[in-house]
C-alpha cells in the first residue's frame, strides 16, 4: 500500500513537472488583446471630408464612417459563436507548439533561460480588402516579440493573416456558417504561423 | 516664375497619377522560408505550372486619388503566375528541396488573387497586398499526394508611399504566400508519407 502511494506520488511529480521534460518552454505574456471589429466603410475612405472642410470635415467624416462600421459589427456580432480573438490564436499556438515538444506557459518561469513571448492582437474581426469590389474577409493582425536568452534585442514578427474568402457585406450578414468558419480559420491559422515561426526562426 | 513652377509640379504629379504603374513584384531573396517542411527528406519539385484565374486579370490594383476614385491602373512587369512558381521554387529550394527534371513531384494550380490596395487616410495611407493561390501535388506517377490552398498577405500605414513601397508591399505578400505553403503540415505529412 505504501509502496503504491510513493509510485503515485512519483508519477504526480512527474506529470507536475511536465514543461521541464519539453524540448523547450516558452513563456507567454499577452501585452494587448484586441476586441472584434469591422472595418468596411473606414477601408474605404478618402480626404474628402478633409478637402471640403478641413480637420473638422476630417473628423466628421473619420466619425460617420466609424459609426457606419460599428453597425456592421453589431450586425456580424449577432451571427457570431464566439467573438472572442486570442484565446483561440492562443489555443492554436499552444497546440502547434506542443507537437514539436515545446511547452506554453501562462506565468513566470523566474529564470532567464526560457523563451520568453510577447504578444500583442493588435486587430481581428472583418476588413474590406478590396475597396474596387466592395469585398470584406475575416483578418486577424498581430505583433510578437521573442526573447531569446542571451540575445539582447528580442525578435519581432508581424503576423497578418486573411481568411480564404471574400464576401460582400450582405454576403457575410447572411451566411453565419461562413463567417463563424472564416473567423475560426483565420484566428487559429494566426496563432500556428506564430508558432511555427518560434520553432523554425529561432 | 515660382507661380509657373508650381503649376509644372502639379501638372508633373497629377501626371503621375493618371499613368499606368507597373511594378516589378518579386519574392524577396533574403526572405526566410524555412518551415516544417523541411522536415521532410530532400526532394525533387518541377516547377509549378500556373494558370491566372483572377477575375481581374489585366491588373493588380488601382491609382485612386484623395477623393477614392480609380485614376490608374497599376499593373506587374510579369505574369503573376511566374512570380508566384519562381517565388515557390525559391521557397522548397530554402527548405532543402530542389527542382528536378525527372522523377519530380509536380506542382500545378491557379492564382485567384494577387490585388494591391490603398486606404487613403487623412494623416496616413495604408497599403495591403494580398495573394492567394490554389496548388495541387502529384507524385511522379501522376497520383495526386496533396492539395491545399494558400494566402500570403501583408500591409503598412506610412504617411506615403509611391512604387517603391508598393512593390515591396506586393513583394513582401508573396513571401508571406511562400510562406505558408511551407508551414502547411498536411503538405508536411502527405511528403512524408510518399
Amino acid at each position: 500500500m505504501v509502496n503504491s502511494f510513493r509510485w503515485l506520488f512519483i508519477l504526480a511529480s512527474l506529470i507536475v513537472a511536465l514543461p521541464s521534460f519539453a524540448t523547450g518552454v516558452v513563456e507567454l505574456r499577452v501585452k494587448k488583446e484586441a476586441k472584434f471589429d469591422v472595418v468596411y466603410d473606414r477601408a474605404d475612405s478618402s480626404s474628402t471630408g478633409a478637402v471640403i472642410g478641413g480637420l473638422i470635415g476630417a473628423a466628421i467624416e473619420e466619425g460617420v464612417r466609424g459609426s457606419k462600421d460599428t453597425e456592421k459589427k453589431n450586425l456580424l456580432l449577432g451571427s457570431l459563436d464566439d467573438s472572442t480573438c486570442t484565446a483561440r490564436i492562443v489555443n492554436a499556438l499552444e497546440a502547434t507548439l506542443l507537437k514539436s515538444e515545446y511547452a506554453l506557459i501562462r506565468e513566470s518561469s523566474g529564470t532567464d533561460s526560457t523563451l520568453r513571448l510577447e504578444l500583442s492582437v493588435r486587430n481581428c474581426g472583418f476588413k474590406m480588402v478590396n475597396t474596387i469590389t466592395g469585398e470584406a474577409s475575416a483578418y486577424v493582425k498581430m505583433t510578437a516579440e521573442l526573447f531569446v536568452p542571451g540575445v539582447k534585442k528580442p525578435r519581432k514578427q508581424e503576423v497578418y493573416v486573411t481568411g480564404k474568402n471574400q464576401y460582400l457585406f450582405e454576403s457575410l450578414v447572411s451566411e453565419k456558417d461562413s463567417i463563424n468558419e472564416e473567423f475560426s480559420y483565420v484566428l487559429s491559422k494566426a496563432g500556428k504561423k506564430l508558432a511555427n515561426k518560434i520553432i523554425y526562426r529561432r | 516664375m515660382k507661380n509657373w513652377s508650381l503649376v509644372f509640379a502639379i501638372v508633373v504629379l497629377q501626371g503621375c497619377a493618371f499613368s499606368q504603374s507597373v511594378l516589378e513584384v518579386e519574392h524577396s531573396a533574403e526572405a526566410n522560408f524555412r518551415g516544417p517542411i523541411s522536415a521532410v527528406d530532400g526532394f525533387e519539385i518541377l516547377r509549378p505550372v500556373l494558370s491566372d484565374q483572377r477575375a481581374d486579370r489585366n491588373r493588380i490594383g488601382a491609382k485612386k486619388n484623395g477623393y477614392g476614385m480609380e485614376t490608374a491602373d497599376i499593373s506587374s512587369s510579369k505574369p503573376v503566375e511566374d512570380i508566384l512558381a519562381s517565388a515557390i521554387v525559391a521557397g522548397f529550394q530554402a527548405n532543402g528541396h530542389s527542382l528536378g527534371e525527372t522523377n519530380a513531384i509536380s506542382v500545378t494550380g491557379d492564382v485567384k488573387r494577387f490585388w494591391f490596395d490603398t486606404d487613403v487616410n487623412f494623416w496616413t495611407v495604408e497599403f495591403t497586398g494580398e495573394v492567394q493561390c490554389s496548388l495541387k501535388f502529384f507524385s511522379h506517377g501522376g497520383d495526386l499526394i496533396h492539395q491545399g490552398n494558400y494566402t500570403g498577405a501583408h500591409s503598412i500605414k506610412k504617411g506615403g508611399g509611391l512604387e517603391k513601397t508598393w512593390t515591396e508591399v506586393m513583394s513582401k505578400a508573396v513571401d508571406n504566400l511562400v510562406e505558408d505553403i511551407m508551414f502547411d503540415e498536411d503538405l508536411v505529412e502527405a511528403m512524408q508519407q510518399l
